[in-house]
């Protein structure tokens, strides 16, 4: 084997030559060259090679520089792109592949905006000046179209190396063919899935724009059962002078275009009718039609392709659907000419949706006997109450239903008309002002009423109705009324025949119980329930468990509480993604647990980044969203995070003013709470302006005696209060506490506002007020919540300042050992509370003779300051004058110097002191010193 | 022959190869997963010899034959995947099926200058190979795979001032070449 490391011998020499002469002074090298190396080419090579020496070569590039300068030359296929930035995403991984676009999972390159988006990678570099102008043509297509059933345009561009791109709303769903047969949708489930396809393509249509490549592939189902229409990307703008190129470019797939289409003809928007006739073909018959064929869609049913595509594989069945209707619609949709198809889009969705309302659609030709017969089915059975129902409803709310369906037409799922009744029920409670609103026992006697006089009901269908009607009146808080048209429901089902119905109904009831305050009955249906809700109907565990998390909560079983709902949260996100709205939700509900467990870290952990998901991922302005901000504000309040609180609460007021009418109970909430935060930032003049406004909305929505009025009232006054302007607070809290008064409330709230008007007179010196208030809230404490609750140790104590003040130290001493012996009996004899009640107490006991006790009374809440508030000196400080005092009392003269040299090491300014400090200190330190 | 004979003065036998074989593979599939992390992860050379070194060798160690011969693979490995890159982009100059892709702010033109520039030093350094072989193991080790001076020496089993002297002689000699070509 060859040395590697010995050169050759010419090389040697070479080298040898190189280090000797560079080992020669600059200036002597020419001459040295010239007496050693008697080769010319050898001496001329060493003089190059020792003037290169020094100057900059390729060695100085490092090599990754050059790595870099050279660049990655890449495939656009495959892995290559996976984890390349493209705009403001980084790919994620490859999603799907078609003939002129690679598609990637990306994600947005931020860790703190988690949105996943799919990225469309155009195959080839825009060579043409044909494609160019496709590309552009997207781009604005897109940007113009908004709908939520539209993936929606996020971004395009040019990525590097000049690779076009779109950025899209990423859509976690099957094509809706694979959807239908998945979940085993029934007919009338599939015509209103493609009524909701229809109605964005509808959309796109109003905005010009034709999809031109419609097929099940393209319209998709997503995890929260949304139809979302993807791949406008061959959208053809319907401009006038848009010129008629693109012929050239048919993209499409043949198996649902149109014949125009296929045979290069005019584009119009009865072409993606077509095209939308033929999904609904195959949605409801399992295949597509057969081109040529002129027989109805009902008389040519074939068994096999119902079962593939999930149908009930009846063709008789199937052809008792289809007959008469969709048989009408299917070939409207579907005729060869464009011009006798359905115009556009929309017109196929009206139709459809008058198949599903039992009303005269127009593909039928109009006769009198068909209007006839469509009226009777329509006043026959459920469909008779529910048209009732609504037309009722409709009669007395007039335009705002219209309105509120707008605002709800995302939400519209299959079963429309169930859903339409709700969103009628919802308008009537929220968006309605509320003289205008029906109450709920008129509705309730009203559909109740329809409901039980309507005979010779399906009895599957009055099932359906009662559970519908008991779930409205769940959300109108009407939980007597809904437990009874519950309970009627689950009586016509038969456990054993069909336990998941049932259970269902328990688990609704259950919440309806809560709602009534039995707690203990909730906890005992659905603990014994959940066994069997695990087994047969684990669909249902998610709300089971969350119903069941609360009254475990208000019983006290914090842990047993959290643990169901973490449950419910995890299983909601193993069902439908961490992003989905039902795993947002059960997360929303986690932390709102949470803050009631006053667990605030984890509360605020739970709900920001959830939070942050859904301002990404659906609309905001909706109340279970509000609730969880006002929650995370709760959470960061606690946790001193008072900038973030504050912002939360403008973002909920500003939410509750979108949501709601401009004068609202809720508005005026979020004002108070908003004005609460910034009265303890000292934003006075900003905190009164937004009580001024609740108090305002509060009055004339509510009435001038409401509680919330006092509420309001008595944040007036305690912001008074802390600005020392005591006369103000006291007619505040008056005015709170008279219209408890009025209105016979003797609730938490009004007791908390006697309290603290007493504590108001109690700094003005009006000391017999002071007690006769205090005195007042005591007692009632005390019948309301028993002899041992904190807030009785609360009165207390206030109570004692004001018999010490008034000269009773023996009194004083009294109340303050009671309010120390339940605070510590509760729990809390280490809280910040307690350690100021105790200093009072120590005083007291040290005026009474007793400086003993009082000195361990002070020593422990001297202790208890330094853990919990360290930085408050002053307070620190009194306490150990206390102390001192104390030891005075007890003729310890070293433990007195000893208290002082603590008080000097504080080091608390003098303006901080109380006015009588000094004067005490000077004492102290005479003792100290040895005098007195 | 710019790459061929690359293999032909690296030490040891049919086990030789087969470690080298491995070291290169590994630091492939390591620069292609940085690069896959985004073009601001270039080959960072240095990094990913370092990287490899604490996943391979200290595991592996003695099928390198110890650290000095992983590091003499993993230099020849970097310096194979440098020229690999740049003869992919003199291919790809003319187009063909690929889509061409450089880095984000890489202009055409530079980069077929550096892909030539890199393959013209990789040939330089088959000359200074036969010319002065430690004076080249110097520059794969210091330039590639990013050792200080110090570790270089410890590498080749040469004085610290003898490594000074190859790079010196090393940098002269292939600026020579290349100024010629």
């Amino acid at each position: 084997m060859q040395d590697p490391t010995s050169p050759p011998p010419g090389a040697r020499q070479l080298r040898e030559l190189f280090d000797t002469a560079l080992a020669q002074p600059e200036a002597d090298r020419a001459a040295w060259l010239a007496a050693q190396v008697a080769d010319a080419a050898l001496r001329e090579r060493l003089a190059r090679m020792l003037a290169a020496a020094d100057e900059p070569a390729a060695l100085d590039q490092p090599a990754a520089a050059r790595a870099a300068a050279i660049g990655e030359p890449a495939p656009l296929q495959g892995d290559a792109w996976v984890g390349r930035r493209v705009g403001a995403f980084r790919l994620v991984r490859p999603i799907g592949e078609g003939g002129m676009a690679a598609v990637f999972l990306g994600e947005r390159d931020d860790p703190a905006l988690r949105q996943q988006v799919a990225v469309k990678l155009l195959r080839r570099g825009l060579l043409s000046e044909v494609e160019q102008r496709l590309f552009q043509r997207e781009r604005q297509a897109l940007a113009a179209l908004s709908h939520p059933n539209i993936a929606r345009f996020i971004d395009g561009g040019m990525a590097e190396g000049g690779v076009p791109y779109l950025v899209l709303e990423y859509v976690d769903g099957r094509p809706i063919d694979r959807h239908a047969a998945t979940v085993r949708l029934d007919v009338r489930g599939r015509v209103a899935a493609m009524v909701e396809a229809c109605r964005a393509v509808a959309a796109a249509h109003r905005a010009l724009i034709v999809h031109r490549d419609l097929k099940p592939s393209n319209i998709l189902v997503d995890v929260e059962g949304r139809v979302k229409l993807l791949d406008f990307g061959i959208a053809k703008l319907l401009d006038a002078g848009d010129g008629p190129a693109q012929t050239e470019f048919a993209a499409m797939t043949p198996a649902y275009a149109a014949p125009e289409q296929r045979d290069g003809g005019a584009i119009s928007t009865a072409t993606d009718v077509y095209a939308l006739g033929v999904v609904l073909h195959e949605l409801l018959l399992g295949e597509r039609p057969r081109p040529g064929l002129t027989q109805r869609p009902s008389s040519r049913i074939e068994r096999e392709s119902l079962a593939a595509a999930g149908l009930p594989p009846d063709p008789a069945e199937i052809a008792g659907a289809l007959a008469g209707d969709l048989d009408n619609i299917l070939a409207k949709a579907l005729d060869p000419d464009p011009a006798r198809r359905y115009a556009d889009a929309a017109a196929l969705a009206d139709d459809l949706g008058r198949h599903l309302e039992v009303r005269p659609v127009l593909a039928h030709p109009p006769s009198r006997w068909y209007t006839v017969r469509k009226f009777v089915q329509r006043h026959r059975g459920g469909v008779a109450v529910i048209t009732a129902l609504v037309l009722a409803v409709l009669a007395s709310l007039g335009v705002a239903v219209w309105q509120a369906r707008e605002a709800r037409a995302q939400a519209q799922r299959a079963n429309a008309v169930r859903d339409f009744v709700l969103s009628v029920f919802e308008s009537a409670r929220a968006r309605l002002p509320r003289d205008l609103r029906p109450t709920p026992e008129q509705l309730v006697a009203q559909s109740r009423q329809r409901l039980e006089s309507a005979t010779g009901l399906d009895p599957a269908l009055r099932v359906d109705l009662d559970r519908t009607l008991g779930t409205v009146l769940l959300s109108l808080s009407a939980h007597g009324e809904a437990d009874a048209a519950l309970a009627r429901a689950q009586d016509a089902i038969d456990r054993a025949r069909d336990p998941a119905g049932w259970l269902a109904l328990e688990v609704e009831r259950a919440h309806a119980w809560f709602g009534r305050g039995e707690l203990a009955r909730v906890v005992a249906s659905i603990d014994g329930a959940l066994p069997d809700i695990r087994r047969v109907s684990p669909a249902l565990l998610p709300r089971a468990l969350a119903v069941l998390a609360r009254p475990r909560l208000e019983s006290g079983d914090v842990a047993v509480a959290l643990s169901h709902q973490r449950e419910a949260t995890a299983l909601a996100e193993a069902a439908g993604g961490p992003e989905s709205e039902d795993a947002l939700v059960a997360g929303f509900a986690l932390g709102g647990l949470l803050v009631a467990a006053q667990e605030h870290v984890e509360a605020r952990d739970v709900l920001a980044p959830r939070i942050a998901t859904w301002r990404e991922r659906h609309d905001a302005v909706d109340a279970r969203f509000v609730q969880a901000l006002g929650a995370l504000a709760v959470a960061e309040d606690a946790l001193g995070d008072m900038a973030g609180s504050e912002a939360r609460l403008r973002e909920v007021l500003a939410l509750q003013r979108r949501i709601y009418p401009a004068k609202h109970d809720a508005v005026a909430n979020g004002l108070r709470n908003l004005g609460l935060a910034m009265a303890r930032r000292g934003a006075v003049e900003e905190a009164i302006t937004m009580y001024d406004e609740a108090l305002s909305i509060q009055r004339e929505v509510l009435g001038a005696d409401a509680l919330e009025v006092a509420l309001t009232e008595e944040a007036i006054g305690s912001l008074h209060a802390g600005q020392r302007r005591v006369d103000a607070a006291i007619g505040h809290y008056q005015r709170a506490i008279d219209i408890c008064t009025r209105a016979a409330l003797r609730n938490e709230s009004c007791l908390r506002m006697r309290n603290n008007l007493g504590m108001a007179y109690y700094r003005m010196g009006r000391h017999a007020d002071a007690r006769r208030e205090m005195e007042d809230a005591l007692a009632g404490r005390r019948a309301m919540f028993g002899d041992d609750h904190p807030s009785v140790a609360l009165s207390l104590s206030t109570l004692s300042n004001v018999m010490a003040a008034s000269g009773d130290d023996a009194r004083a001493r009294d109340l303050a050992a009671q309010a120390v012996a339940i605070l510590e009996q509760r729990g809390l004899g280490d809280t910040r509370d307690t350690a100021l009640v105790r200093q009072g107490l120590a005083m007291m006991l040290r005026r009474t003779g007793r400086a003993a006790e009082g000195l361990a009374e002070v020593e422990a809440a001297l202790a208890t300051w330094r853990r919990v508030a360290p930085q408050a000196n002053a307070r620190e400080l009194s306490m150990l004058v206390e102390r001192a005092q104390s030891q005075r009392d007890l003729g310890n003269r070293a433990a007195v110097a000893a208290s002082l040299a603590e008080i000097d090491a504080l080091a608390v300014p003098g303006a901080e002191l109380a006015p009588v400090v000094p004067a005490i200190l000077a004492e102290l330190r005479a003792f100290a010193a040895g005098g007195d | 022959m710019a790459t061929e004979d690359a293999m032909q003065d690296r030490p040891g036998g049919a086990d030789a190869d087969a470690a080298f074989q491995a070291v290169y593979d590994r630091l492939k599939a390591m620069a292609s997963r940085r690069l896959a992390a985004g073009p601001r992860h270039t080959l960072e050379t240095t990094a990913l010899v370092h990287e490899l070194y604490l996943r391979m060798a200290r595991a592996d160690g003695p099928r390198f034959g110890g650290e000095a011969q992983f590091f003499a693979y993993a230099a020849r490995a970097m310096r194979h995947l440098l020229m690999d890159r740049a003869r992919d982009r003199l291919r790809l100059r003319a187009g063909g099926d690929w889509m061409r892709v450089t880095m984000e702010g890489v202009d055409a033109k530079a980069s077929i200058d550096s892909a030539e520039e890199a393959l013209a030093l990789d040939q330089a350094l088959q000359r200074l190979a036969e010319a002065d072989p430690r004076a080249a193991r110097v520059v794969e080790l210091r330039y590639f795979a990013g050792l200080g001076n110090e570790q270089v020496a410890t590498v080749v089993g040469a004085s610290l001032r003898s490594v000074e002297r190859d790079w010196q002689f090393a940098r002269a000699f292939l600026n020579d070449l290349m100024a010629g070509s």
